[in-house]
């Protein structure tokens, strides 16, 4: 029987939401839709990245930070 | 003087804290970002210029350590390492100087899980547990945690999930606990001995609160804590030497399982409208003219 492996057996697909393409504002240091040109607050929300939706919403506890 | 916060663009929680703070009274450095910014650290003292704003070494009465390097980036390794050194020896700098608060990074690999979790059975109920390479296992229905909470292939986690024993490649690196029953998680921020405890109602199947946070998010309620168990937490957190930490638990049938403390653990989603005190209290440790316990 093959056994299981962490890699292509158990780990799972981080889930994903889209949001705006963002740009940086280094006068008020926060993101902002450069579509609306915007700036928001991205509270509560998680963004397309993994790495971004860590920063509130997920537990982006590791050894890597 | 202003607080230093080192961490990357698209971090929410440090948006929430220049909301809640003022931007005038912090300055930003994103690692994502480096490439915009100009640096200069000679023997008696740095600089660091944005776009928009500059800061000098003698300017920062506080540093706080979020998380610089959960982004992706395009820079070949070797000058991604030399950059990170260059972030990390700003932060060894000013820690020397006994300006960091909070978090220390350089004590998230030197404790690990596996030594928090020795330790930990002084404290607390923990599940037993076993790491394993080549071995075979003495449980047989368990659950599979990461050890180093790495990210896989990009965009996979390595959730807590429940497995057998006989079915994993014991060729490979196995972190595993006793599977315990659940009917709550909870987790407690630790905030220079203040705890702010919240659990969550979880459904009998789910093994990993993580897994579906954005299609089903979770709203984690104020926990009424235990006062053997509030105190078990200063004590545990005093001994790691600890000033912050999220500390995971479960709670089956009123008894409460340790899990892990997570060092630098995320916090704002238990409290971004500011409902709790938890924001309040981390806006207050972090502003620049607050008093604070320092990390020694």
């Amino acid at each position: 029987m093959q056994k299981l492996k962490k890699h292509c057996d158990l780990a799972a697909r981080a889930e994903f939401l889209e949001l705006p393409e963002t740009a940086y504002d280094f006068s008020r240091d926060v993101r902002f839709d450069v579509h609306s040109a915007e700036i928001k607050l991205m509270a509560g929300t998680s963004t397309n990245t993994i790495h971004s939706h860590k920063s509130v919403g997920y537990d982006g506890d590791s050894d890597n930070d | 003087m202003k607080t230093l916060i080192i961490t990357n663009s698209y971090d929410v929680t440090t948006d929430i804290l220049i909301t809640n703070i003022g931007c005038e009274n912090i300055f930003r450095l994103n690692f994502d970002l480096l490439s915009d910014y100009s640096i200069q650290i000679t023997s008696e003292s740095f600089s660091i210029k944005s776009p928009k704003k500059s800061i000098y070494e003698n300017e920062i009465s506080k540093v706080y350590w979020r998380k610089p390097f959960n982004t992706k980036n395009n820079l070949d390794e070797y000058e991604f390492l030399e950059r990170k050194q260059i972030v990390k020896q700003i932060f060894n700098i000013l820690l020397h100087q006994g300006k960091a608060i909070l978090v220390d990074p350089n004590k998230v690999l030197a404790i690990g899980k596996l030594l928090q979790l020795r330790i930990a059975k002084e404290y607390f109920n923990i599940p037993e547990w076993e790491m394993i390479l080549n071995h075979s296992s003495t449980f047989s229905h368990c659950v599979t945690k990461s050890l180093s909470s790495s990210v896989v292939d990009s965009d996979k986690i390595l959730y807590t999930t429940q497995v057998k024993t006989e079915e994993l490649d014991l060729s490979e690196a196995w972190h595993l606990q006793k599977f315990i029953e659940k009917e709550k998680d909870l987790t407690i921020v630790y905030v220079n001995g203040e705890l702010f405890p919240f659990e969550l109602t979880v459904n009998l199947n789910e093994t990993d609160w993580r897994k579906e946070q954005i299609s089903n998010p979770k709203i984690w309620k104020p926990h009424d804590l235990r006062k053997n168990v509030y105190k078990s937490v200063q004590g545990f957190m005093e001994k790691l030497k600890l000033n912050y930490g999220r500390l995971d638990f479960i709670i089956y049938k009123d008894e409460y399982y340790f899990l892990e403390v997570n060092i630098n653990g995320q916090w704002a989603f238990l409290d971004s409208q500011n409902e709790h005190g938890l924001l309040s209290e981390m806006s207050k440790c972090i502003h620049p003219h607050e008093l604070t316990k320092y990390l020694e």
